[in-house]
Order: C-alpha cells, then structure tokens, then sequence
C-alpha cells in the first residue's frame, strides 16, 4: 500500500492557503447531484453534515443515539483551544502549532496540525455567531483559562461544559438543516458495514435499532466522524455506547489503520470503586490550574490526608517537572501518577489513586470563587464519591479517555479507500502520541467546519464526470449492497445462534482487563506477546459462548453491544500488535524498555519517527504494517521536557 | 472515605415488549447492591443475572453515565431521575436508598415520547422542536471576530443557565401536562441574551411554540415541577423569558414564520 | 427521524394563531382570570356594605337595578359572561388539551413542587362555576323565593329586601355552610391563579416571583375572607333581622 499523504509544497504557514487555492471546486448546481453520507453527528459530524449541506451537497446523517445531541463531544468539560492571543501572553498560531508538535511527542503530521492551529481562530469566531455562551470576562470581552502543556492562556471555555456547548452549536446548525431539508437525519441507525463499488467508498448498510431493519444507503462519498476507540479497554472515559465498529469495517474493507497503539491516559479521573463499575469519570484538567497534585512521602501511609503534615507530602510533579508542575501534559501526569503508585505511596482503598488538593487555592482565592470555578466539577466529584472535595482532597487515578490513533488519511482527509473520508477523533491526524487538552473540541470542528468542506471537493470533482453519466447511476440495488447486507445479517444471526453462557458484557470486561494490565500506561515486549495469545483466544471463546438473547427485528441493547464487542476482541488484538512493533516510548505509548534512567520516556527518532498504518489481510492474517515517514521541517525533533 | 454497603432491593420494573404492546410491571428480587453503584449499574447487575437465566433484559436508555448527554430517563418512585435533585439516572448512587426498599421504575411518559420498549421512549419531538428554530441563521465562515460585540458576563451567564439544559425530557414526563415548557424556555432563554440570538427572536419563539402544539405537549400549568426534577436546575424563569418574547413577537407584528414566507 | 412539521399555515395572521395556540389559551386564562377577580372584588365590597345596615344596603341593592345604573348593571352583565365565559372555555380546552398530552399515568407519583392547589385547578374551577350557578339562582333569578317585601313599602318603588333576603339565607346552617365552602375553595383556587397568571404574562423575576407567590396567597385570602364575613356576621349575629 502507498500512503500518499499529498501535503502541498511551500512553506508551512502557505500550505493550506495555497492549497485551498488550488482545490477543484464543484459547481454548485452539481453539489445538489451529489449525495454524501456522513456517520456520526458529534462535533466533526454535525459541524461537516451541516455546512456540507449549507454548501448545496445532499447530505444523510446517521447516529447510533436517539439524537445528533448525545453525541460523546457533549462531555468534553475543560475548553477549547485557539491562537487568538487575547490576553496578550504572547501565544500565536506557530506557538499553537509548535506546542501540539511537541506536545504529541514529534508523532504528528507537521502541515495538519499547523492548519489546525490556523483555523483554530476561526472555530471561536464561528461558534460566538451561533450563540455559543462562553465565558466572559465582566468588560463583555471573552475569558481564558490555562490547560495542560501550555504555558499560554488559550483555552475558551463555557463553565465545565465547553463540550456540550460547541456540540450545541453544531447541533443547532444540524437541526436548521434538518428543517430546511437539506439532511436527513438518520438517529438511531448503527452502521454495520461499508460497501465499496470499484474500489471506492459508495455507501453504508446500518441497523434501524428500533425495527432492526437492515438497509442500504448509496453515496457519492462516506465521511466517518465515529469518534475513537477507547473502549476497547471496557473502562474508559467514553460513553457507553462509543464503539469502534465503523473505523474498524472500514479497516476491513481496506482503510488503514494508523498507530492504534497510541491511546490517552488520562490523569484526572475518579478512581475505580468496585467490579460493578461500568465507566470511569473524568474531572476535568482545568482542575490542576488550582489543584496540587500530592502522596504521602512514606509508603503504605494509611493517615488521612489532613493528619500528613506538608513535610510528609509529596507533591511529585512540582518536583519532577519544575517548570510545568502541576500543568504537566497527560501522558507524563499519568505515568508519574503510576510510578508512585507502583511504588507503594497511592492513597484509598485499592492504593489507587493519588491526592487533588485545592487546600491551596481556597485559602488564596477564598471558597466562592473555587466553586464558580469548578462548582459543577466539585458537585459531580461529591455525586460519585459521597466526598465533599471542598473539605478533603479529591483522589483521582489516571483513566483511558482518547485515542491518538484512527484511520489514516491524507491532508484532504481521505483514507486510503477513495472516497472515505474520516473526521476528528476517528482519525490519527493531529495528535500524534498524545494530544494536548483543549484540542479534542479544536480537532472535531476543524475538521467538520473548515476542512472537509474544501476538500471534499478535490475526491468529488475527480469523479463527478463519470458518476454523471446516467449509466453509472448507482442504486441500492447494486450486487455490492445486497453482499454486504448479506453479511451483516449472517453476523446477526450468528450471534443471536450461539446461545452460550456469557453475557457480551462479560467478555468485553475480561478483554479490558487484558489490555489495561498489557498494554495500559506501561507496556512491555513480554506483556504485549502474552495479550496476544489472550485475546484471539477470549475471541474464539465469544464466538462460542456469548449469550445474545431477543430477536433481531427490535430494540435488542444485547445484540448492539454483542456486534461492537466482536469488534473490540479483534481491535484489540491490532492495537496490541501496533504497540508491540513500536520499539521505543513516545507520548501515551510508554515501553518499559525505552526509558532514560530517570523513568521518563525515550524516542527512537531513528527508527520510529513514522506513522504506522496497518493493512487488513484477511481473517486471522497477519496485517501489513505500512509506514509513512514524519518530516519535521519546522519543528525540530528534540526531547520532550517539562522540567 | 466512602463507606459502601449491601442492600436488597424489590424492584418493581415496566416491561414493554414494543410500542403496540400493553406492558405491565414485573418485580424483581435484586440482593447484592453495592451503596457505591449508579442507578444504572444497579440496572447492568439485574440485567447480568437476567442474562444468566435466559431472560430478556431490561432495555433502557443511556450513554455518557456522567450526566450530560441526556440519554437516561426513568421515572423512580415518581421522580424522573429519580428522588436526588439535580443529578440524572446515571449519577444517582444507589447510597441515596435504604436496605429493603421497594422501588417503582416507570419509562417518562408523554404522549409526545412513545415508548420504544421498556424504559426506552422516544423523544425526537424535542429535536422537532429546535428544528422549527432553536438556532442562529449563520452559514459556517465568514463570522466576525468573537471579541467584536462585548456580551455582558450577567447576560452571558444567563444565556448559560439556559444552555445547561441536555434534553433529557424529565421536564416533560414530571410535568402533569406533559408540556415541554421548560425544555423550549431554555432554548428562548439561551439566545434571547445574547446578541446573536436577537435577530431571529420573533420568528423562533413562535415557529417553536407551534410545533410544541404539533407534537401534542400539553400546555404549562406553572406548577413548577419540572424546576424541582431538572438534573440541571433550569430556572422556570426561562418560560416566563418565553411567554414574553411570544407576546412581543405576536403584538409587535413580526411573528411571520420563516417557513411561512419561504412559501408564500 | 422525521423532519420537523411545517407550522399550520397562518389562517388569519399572527394574532389569531396566538389565539387558537395553547400559550393563546393560557394568557386568555390569566387576563379573564384577573378580570373576573378584579370584579369580585368590587361584589366583595358592595356585599360588605350590609354591616352599614339594612337601609343602607337596600338603598345600594336599589341603586343597582335603577335606571340610571342600567348601563352599569348589563355592561357588569356583559363583561362578566364573555370574561368567566372565555375563562371557562379556555380552561377546559387547556384540560383537555393536557389530557391527551399525558394520556398515561405514572403507578407511583411523588411531587416536589407543584402544590394540591396547582394540581386541582380545573376541580376547584368547576365547583366555583357549579356553585355560581347556585348563587345565581338563589340570590338574582330567586329560584328558592324571592327577597320579600320591605314592610309599608309602595309600588312602584323598588320594595325588595335584598337584606332580609341575604340574612334570612344565611341563617340556615347549611346554606351559610355551603357559601363558606365555596369561598375557600375560590380563596385556593386564586392562591396558585393569581401568580400563575402573573408568570404565564412573563412576569418573573429574583425578588418578584416570591413576592407574587405571596400575593397570590394573600389576594386569595382577602377575597375568601372578605366574602365569608357576611355569612359569618348572621350566624355570629352582627347582622341581624330588622
């Protein structure tokens, strides 16, 4: 496989100005003949659905929820990043740029992320026209917040559900296209397949998950905004629902699929409490703004945090990463968080967990304003634990929130199957081994409002002469539909045939807890090789004793989780396999093998300095690992360091 | 630090098989509780052991499990979201019961939110709802420089306390009207203070209030209940925010709606 | 998901699709409900002049069905039908309309805020109705007898006891029993009506919500008490038989 990444020539502040110079457009009476499908409604798919269709494409929009608003983007709490320099602290598009280079560990695409930090301006601009209520300062100006791996204040926020608000935004505009016609909006449809007709992405096959009708839906071009893949590892920040059963049919039918491995850890989240547990809540990083992050000096301390005297705390990464103490990125907040764990200092029950102390910042700014603050984050904190964080100390442990990896594509957002392209977090582009906070939202609507719209037209306008001929007209009918339709009841079937033991929850934990204690926050050559033998053997076991029970023609929860399962025990087997092959540290990717002798991570820009992506060879095949070289051009390859 | 317990319910559970089916009660033994569960994973365990003896589990709606998305509904012993202010399903703790205690668990009932199966209803009304005009008329690009027009942080503020609302319905289902008056004040109120939102002021309230009365919500009745049940305390001050710019819309003389331009 | 329905074309402009609209409804409620209110409170005062005595209260009964107060008299009459006439007719298509919004119950209900008297508004409002239908047959169309004569009293001079009527009502038990009833359920009815008008007319505010609450409370208080007086005073004897 080639993996042209196709980034335009000239310096990297031109690129993508010159680029969109360059792009064919499509004459707007031709954008009415053109039908596009995009799979899912969250920041990147609603932002791209609805200005697709501002622009004059037809456009059909499926979710697996029950409405464009419960998309998974909703709970981003902390903000959104942008390079407007406001409070006039020096920050600029190149120091956006550099930051999420160096930030993602030197395992990004340079000429991405600086478009990113290009359009990232133009993202708050959009959003403030829509209504979007951010935070102001009392002059009526916009406020800023700092986040972790910046040393700017570039972060917008709407109270600690920045999240949800941009979702709304987007939403909104969704709607208004909804009522206007322009797309047809598909809710509670799963897609289940990918149907390619001459080597290029022409349509969908989804589950009506109230009827359980299988149906077919043809395209001009299919645009992915499934969002990532975190749950492969059963807890996770993500929302329950989050799968990777739409990247990974594309996987299968030939998209490949980039640097799985690298998935982020993240630092603040509330510790596990028992098996029951059915995700994992993250407090927000805007947190670490106020809140010192502590263990006890002494192992195996027992006292409760307010009898340990300061001379017997530990504040570690005030210590370890002077400059960036408690601001330190996720990757390194998380590992420093396992190390001192690991070595017997980590408070609660489990010894999981470590201190988030806002003694400090009450005593400076007084309880009134740490609650307008971070009142809904201490509310939900007290909600969970039952502890009033305003009192004692929030215990937090690193958690699995977001994954670098995805499908591959080039600049124009297209993965290797022509035609299909791939949005925000189901996509690898930006991030490289680790993204910065505040990005995530940054990404998805980057995507969805500034990029796709331009350069979706460089695919349909190569195309359009041909898919204008009435004798290409494609149908639903078309063999291709009617084989992948054929597939995806024969799995459904299959599934609901077993009638096994185990319940499709039950595998799904037992896959999270080979991968958590595998391929977490610290890998290893020996670990990574057994979760290789584990899982293709959990995988055979679902196939022969899940427990799938109801029918397949009406809302059956059992049977979506089942199918998004099956997918997960043969993902999981792909991300190990990434991390395996990855010979060094980089990011949210920490090889225990590849470190410096004070623990922190060690890249092998030698050898690694590559996008992986992998190629589907057919069940039970080993995949192609294909590899596309990073240039840093502009951003030179240094080591990362927050001391 | 938390101190969890065992407890043993009786849950007491509608069962709907699909929207023409008449459904009924079905009460469960559930032993095994742990305080430190959510609702929902209270839910996970019955449906677990349901599985294990060849039973049908409980459908029931939700996603994100930190209480944002909006996903999950319930009605638990007669409070949608159950008997903790200002928390959804998902974040109620099941330390908020008592050892032994029955529980009724009902799907939110509306006739604008036929129920699906079991707990699961659907409310796609609401999106209805904000697709006759709960958004600003602004085509992506070519907005002006977000510092442009300064927002006062008080009027700010308010638009967020609106803004807050996730769409979850438990407005509609605790209201004995079933209206949607809580719902739709929050999207008037979220762009009635904001600069943004003023330029289509009129035609939104009314095109908004008109397909409420399509989807068949009933009318406010100004109990205040759906203030008491919102997971995220709406004020009922954004439904008085409503019937003022309805009436400014009406009697000012601009109330047309786009729609009705468009076609004319 | 289907697309969202096209609002029924305007048949006759923006104000009458206020009008036939459920908010329509509502305000109809809220200004038919103050208006009828602010007439009971002048039937209030009118009805307290009974303690100045029986001469006065017969010359104030005269006055009223005189012919300079004719226009007084049919307009009252006029504006009272259409006001309680919309205020019913609104209320119980709102009823209706409510009814059907929420076709199904809950087996369990437990309530926060919506108090007895917000959710008993159409029960309340039908006995009032009920029992000014018997108010009106008792006391204007003299269904159980009319006033009687005023003693010495010559036609064609007005010689109607309206006095000796209300007193010789009320000192029945039951019937005095029956107008007590009523009023306290108006004086319940007004405690949510008065400042649920207010907010379905958009007034809400920090500091004026709970002050409108209260008010509610009070006016419907003041209206109860103010009408319970006169049959009070007969069974208590501060009005007696002249």
């Amino acid at each position: 496989m080639k993996l042209d990444a196709k980034i335009p020539d000239g310096p990297i502040e031109r690129k993508w100005t010159q680029h969109k110079n360059e792009l064919k457009l499509v004459n707007p009476a031709n954008k009415r003949k053109f039908n596009i499908l995009v799979v899912g409604s969250g920041l990147a798919g609603a932002s791209a659905a609805a200005t697709l269709a501002e622009l004059g494409y037809r456009v059909d929009c499926f979710a697996f929820q029950d409405s464009p608003r419960r998309a998974h983007s909703i709970a981003a709490q902390g903000g959104i990043n942008a390079a407007k320099n406001y409070p006039n602290d020096g920050d600029s598009v190149f120091r956006l740029f550099y930051d999420t280079v160096k930030g993602g560990d030197f395992r990004s695409r340079e000429a991405n992320v600086y478009r990113l930090a290009e359009v990232s301006n133009a993202i708050i601009d959009q959003c403030v026209a829509q209504g979007v209520p951010f935070a102001r300062e009392y002059g009526g100006t916009l406020a800023n917040r700092s986040f972790g791996g910046a040393l700017v204040s570039r972060t917008f926020y709407a109270r600690g559900q920045t999240g949800q608000q941009l979702l709304l935004g987007a939403y909104s505009a969704l709607e208004r296209q909804i009522g206007l016609g322009t797309v047809k909006m598909h809710a509670r449809h799963e897609m289940l397949e990918l149907v390619l007709v001459d080597g290029h992405a022409r349509g969908i096959v989804t589950r009506d998950l109230t009827t359980g009708q299988i149906e077919s839906w043809a395209g001009d071009a299919v645009v992915l905004a499934t969002g990532g893949y975190g749950n492969t590892f059963f807890l996770s920040t993500n929302a329950a629902g989050c799968n990777v059963t739409a990247t990974f049919r594309a996987y299968k039918k030939g998209a490949a699929f980039a640097n799985p491995c690298y998935t982020q850890i993240h630092p603040t989240c509330i510790p596990v409490t028992g098996d029951h547990q059915s995700k994992l809540t993250l407090m927000s990083e805007s947190l670490r703004n106020d809140g010192r992050v502590w263990v006890p000096r002494e192992k195996g301390d027992k006292r409760k945090p307010g009898e340990i005297p300061e001379g017997e705390r530990d504040y570690y990464l005030e210590r370890k990463y002077p400059s960036f103490g408690n601001l330190s990125p996720r990757d390194i907040a998380s590992r420093a968080a396992k190390q001192v764990c690991d070595d017997g200092r980590g408070v609660g029950e489990t010894g999981l967990g470590v201190y988030l102390d806002f003694a400090d910042a009450i005593q400076r700014l007084g309880e009134n304003v740490v609650r307008d603050r971070y009142g809904n984050l201490f509310q939900m904190y007290e909600q969970i634990t039952g502890e009033n964080p305003y009192q004692t100390p929030m215990r937090i442990f690193p958690a699995v929130h977001y994954s670098m990896g995805g499908l591959w594509v080039d600049y124009n957002l297209m993965s290797t199957i022509p035609g299909l392209h791939v949005l925000g977090e189901a996509n690898f582009s930006d991030h490289g081994a680790n993204r910065l906070g505040a990005s995530a939202l940054m990404q998805g609507l980057a995507d969805g409002y500034f990029v796709i719209p331009y350069t979706i037209a460089a695919y349909l306008s190569s195309v359009q002469v041909e898919r204008f001929d009435p004798k290409n007209k494609l149908t639903t009918d078309h063999p291709a539909f009617k084989e992948a339709e054929t597939a995806v009841k024969g799995r459904i079937d299959r599934l609901l045939g077993i009638e096994g033991k185990k319940s499709p929850t039950a595998f799904h934990r037992e896959l999270g807890h080979i991968l958590w204690n595998k391929c977490g926050m610290a890998r290893n050559k020996q670990g990574l090789t057994e979760a290789l033998q584990e899982i293709p053997a959990l995988r055979e076991e679902f196939w022969k004793n899940v427990n799938v029970l109801g029918e397949a023609g009406t809302l059956n929860q059992q049977l979506e989780k089942a199918g998004r399962v099956a997918d997960f025990l043969e993902f999981g087997e792909l991300l190990v396999r990434d991390a395996l092959e990855r010979e060094e540290s980089c990011g949210g990717h920490f090889r225990e093998e590849h470190q410096t002798a004070d623990g922190e991570a060690l890249r092998d820009d030698e050898h690694f300095a590559h996008v992986a992506a992998w190629e589907y060879q057919g069940d039970g095949k080993k995949p192609i690992r294909n590899v596309e070289p990073l240039a840093f051009e502009t951003v030179h390859l240094a080591t990362r360091s927050y001391k | 630090m938390s101190t969890q317990a065992n407890l043993h319910l009786k849950l007491h559970v509608w069962r709907q098989k699909n929207a023409s089916d008449r459904g009924g009660f079905v009460e469960y033994d559930v032993p095994g509780v742990s305080s430190d569960m959510s609702f929902l994973e209270m839910f996970d365990v019955l449906n677990e052991r349901l599985i294990e003896k060849g039973e049908e589990p409980v459908a029931f709606d939700h996603d994100c499990r930190e209480g944002i998305c909006g996903m999950c509904s319930m009605v638990i012993n007669g409070q949608p979201h159950g008997p903790k202010r200002g928390v959804t399903t998902c974040q109620l703790h099941m330390r908020t019961f008592h050892d032994g205690q029955e529980i009724w668990v009902e799907p939110f009932r509306s006739s604008a939110f036929p129920v699906v199966k079991d707990l699961v209803v659907d409310r796609g009304a609401l999106d209805r709802m904000v697709q006759a005009g709960g958004f600003v008329s602004v085509r992506t690009g070519g907005a002006p420089d977000a510092n442009a027009t300064p927002i006062s942080k008080v009027e700010a503020d308010l638009s967020m306390d609106a803004a807050a609302c996730i769409g979850c319905g438990a407005c509609v289902a605790s209201c004995k009207n079933g209206s949607a008056a809580l719902f739709l004040g929050a999207q008037v109120s979220k762009y009635k203070h904001l600069p943004q939102g003023l330029t289509e002021r009129h035609e939104r309230v009314a095109n908004m209030m008109a397909q409420a009365d399509l989807e068949g919500f009933g009318a406010c009745g100004n109990q205040a209940e759906c203030e008491a049940v919102c997971p995220k305390e709406i004020p009922i001050r954004v439904i008085a925010e409503m019937y003022r710019e309805y009436l400014r819309s009406t009697f000012t003389g601009r109330a047309i709606g786009k729609q009705d331009r468009k076609r004319t | 998901m289907q697309a969202a329905a096209t609002p029924t074309p305007s048949a006759g402009g923006h104000v009458w699709r206020f009008l036939t609209s459920s908010l329509g409804a509502k305000v109809t409620m809220a200004l038919t409900g103050l208006g009828f209110y602010a007439w009971l409170c002048l039937h209030m005062i009118g009805n307290l002049e009974i303690f100045h005595g029986a001469h006065f209260f017969n010359g104030y009964a005269h006055f009223l069905h005189s012919n300079e107060a004719k226009p007084l008299l049919w307009g009252s009459r006029v504006y009272l039908v259409v006001v309680v006439g919309l205020h019913i007719l609104s209320g119980v298509r709102l009823w209706w309309l409510n009814r059907q919004a929420r076709a199904v119950g809950y087996r369990v209900r437990r309530w926060r805020a919506a108090s007895l008297a917000s959710r008993t508004m159409i029960w309340t409002g039908v006995a009032v109705a009920v029992f000014v239908f018997f108010h009106l047959a008792h006391f204007t169309w003299g269904w159980f007898g009319g006033a009687p004569a005023i003693a010495g009293c010559v036609p064609p001079a007005d010689c109607k006891d309206a006095y000796a009527m209300v007193h010789q009502a009320f000192t029945n038990g039951w019937v005095a029993a029956g107008y007590i009833v009523a009023m306290g359920l108006i004086g319940f009815h007004l405690w949510h009506a008065v400042w649920s008008a207010l907010q379905t007319l958009g007034l809400n505010g920090p500091k004026w919500t709970p002050f409108a609450k209260k008010l509610g409370l009070a006016l419907g208080v003041l209206l109860a008490v103010g009408f319970v007086l006169v049959p009070v005073g007969v069974l208590a004897n501060f009005i007696v038989a002249h």
